[in-house]
């Protein structure tokens, strides 16, 4: 009969040890891709979030409009002039920034010349703008938003609500 | 003597180390998985929005169910390379003003992240009446995607839409007897003559008279339509042409321009809805003897349209546009977008593609 020797201490220790060293590192590296996922989702959703937002600054804006006057039907340009039902005119123009494309917004009231034309800020962190006009009231927004890295596009076609109708015309 | 590993050892030390990777490898996939899926139906529902902005539009403002015809397809259709829904998304090259298949920037390359966002999805539009309610048709949008593991991942959006028969503007809907009086006018140059008696004398036959008539008058509408529109854009043209118009005043002619094209070609297409059966009905089966000595039988115009080759209902009008906005649907699917410059009925032609 044979005896087997068992297991020493030293040998215990450095089986467990080992055995922490591979479960940290398994760990470690679950909570790194984890963190880097949860990081990239949070960007992600950022950047959509960004663009919705863009999206419903710039209906808000064109919605009240009747007609758009730039670009003409058919045509794409990187801005737009509409409108509203006040007979006053909204230009909506790009600018260059540190942080990319910002788009204004400028609306002046030609039947008051002395009033400070609005202009101000509308949409940041674009990468890429363009408008094209389906019909005079409405537009198809094509535009691109860049935040943190993640670059998100979004399109639509807005209407203007107070455009005349088919029968009208 | 120290002896090795046995191999029950090894086995059990990996099944061990597998029980606690397994599923920290599997929560990970599924997270992942997750995570793809919420950006899928992100991107999914955005799809759907613009896609029910077509649909929304063919129904409510154009009121061309042709539309949502020519955005249906038996099988699903990649968005990229020339899907209807986004053939078109800028106007990029000449002719300027003018959205073109594969000419402007439509889902590829040029559209940026768009197209990378966009490139694997495919759609499917189906359409079916809805019971009870007349006019109403339920589609369905249904998009695909590729999901891991070869499979697809496949989202459906039902949309109910509503469609009203076209407010034409033309005779060819009014009582028989205003149109039998309107043809005796404008075909026999016998206004006060009952259309009966005129074709009696003529030797012709009646429903075929009705149905060439009717075309007759249709078209002498399009044309009194057409003499009332033509002198407002000659001057709206005439004030683009000035040297002196100011850039806002450009502008607002130009505008003027597209709304006034827009509401010819809305009367041609009211005009090519009224008049086609009558002309389908007639080129296959009218002879030379129904018409008898009537004028209609040597009305060149209405010879000439009934020769032109009809498929049985496979068949497309074609508006012939100076400067529209299409995007690349059948010319039958017009909507308020397509901007029709060339003016008289004269430049209507029948296409068998």
């Amino acid at each position: 009969m044979t005896l087997r020797r068992g297991t020493s201490l030293i040998e215990l220790l450095f089986a467990v040890s080992v055995a922490a060293v591979l479960l940290g590192a398994a760990f470690g590296a679950m909570i790194w891709a984890r963190r880097a996922g949860e990081a990239g989702v949070a960007s992600h959703v950022s950047a959509q979030m960004l663009a919705r937002r863009s999206m419903e600054a710039l209906t808000r804006e064109l919605e009240e409009s009747i007609e758009v006057v730039r670009p003409p039907p058919g045509a794409t340009l990187n801005h737009l002039l509409v409108r509203d039902k006040l007979n006053r005119l909204l230009v909506i123009y790009p600018v260059e920034t540190s942080g990319g494309l910002s788009l204004r917004v400028f609306r002046m009231d030609p039947t008051l010349p002395d009033a400070v034309p609005e202009d101000r800020v509308l949409v940041r962190l674009l990468e890429r703008v363009a408008f094209t006009t389906l019909g005079p009231g409405m537009v198809q927004v094509h535009l691109t938003v860049r935040d943190q890295g993640h670059a998100y596009p979004v399109f639509t076609a807005i209407r203007c609500r107070n455009a005349p109708s088919e029968a009208e015309l | 003597m120290r002896s090795g590993l046995m191999l029950l050892e090894v086995l059990v030390a990996m099944a061990i180390l597998a029980a606690v990777l397994l599923p920290l490898l599997s929560a990970m996939d599924h997270s992942i998985n997750q995570t793809e899926a919420g950006a899928d139906h992100t991107d999914a529902l955005a799809l759907v929005q613009r896609i029910s902005e077509e649909l929304l539009h063919a129904s409510q403002d154009a009121d061309c169910p042709e539309a949502l015809t020519a955005m249906q397809s038996d099988a699903p259709l990649p968005l990229r390379g020339g899907h209807p829904f986004l053939v078109a998304l800028e106007d990029s090259g000449a002719e300027w003003g003018r959205l073109e298949r594969q000419l402007d920037v439509g889902l590829d390359e040029r559209a940026g992240e768009t197209y990378r966002r966009y490139r694997a999805f495919t759609v499917q539009v189906s359409s079916a009446p809805l019971a009870g309610l007349p006019g109403a048709m339920e589609a369905a949008v249904r998009l695909s995607c590729p999901a891991p593991g070869a499979r697809e991942r496949i989202l459906e959006f039902p949309l109910v839409l509503s469609f009203t028969p076209h407010p034409a503007d033309l005779p060819a809907d009014e009582p028989s007897a205003v149109m039998d009086a309107a043809i005796a006018a404008i075909a026999f140059a016998r206004p006060t003559q009952p259309l009966e008696r005129l074709v009696e004398r003529a030797g012709a036959d009646l429903n075929a008279v009705r149905d060439l008539g009717a075309v007759l008058v249709a078209m002498d509408a399009l044309g009194r339509a057409d003499e009332r529109v033509a002198p407002v854009i000659a001057a709206v043209q005439q004030t683009l042409s000035l040297p002196a118009a100011g850039a806002l005043e450009r502008v607002d002619a130009e505008t003027n321009l597209a709304i006034l094209h827009e509401r010819r070609a809305a009367l041609v297409r009211a005009a090519l809805l009224d008049i086609d059966p009558a002309l389908h009905r007639q080129s296959r089966m009218l002879t030379r003897r129904a018409l008898g000595n009537s004028p209609l039988a040597r009305a060149t115009v209405l010879l000439r349209m009934l020769s032109r080759p009809t498929t049985g209902g496979g068949g497309s009008w074609r508006i012939w546009t100076r400067r529209s906005v299409t995007t690349g649907r059948p010319a039958a699917c017009w909507s308020r977008r397509a901007c029709c410059g060339s003016g008289s009925w004269l430049s209507i032609a029948r296409s068998s593609t």
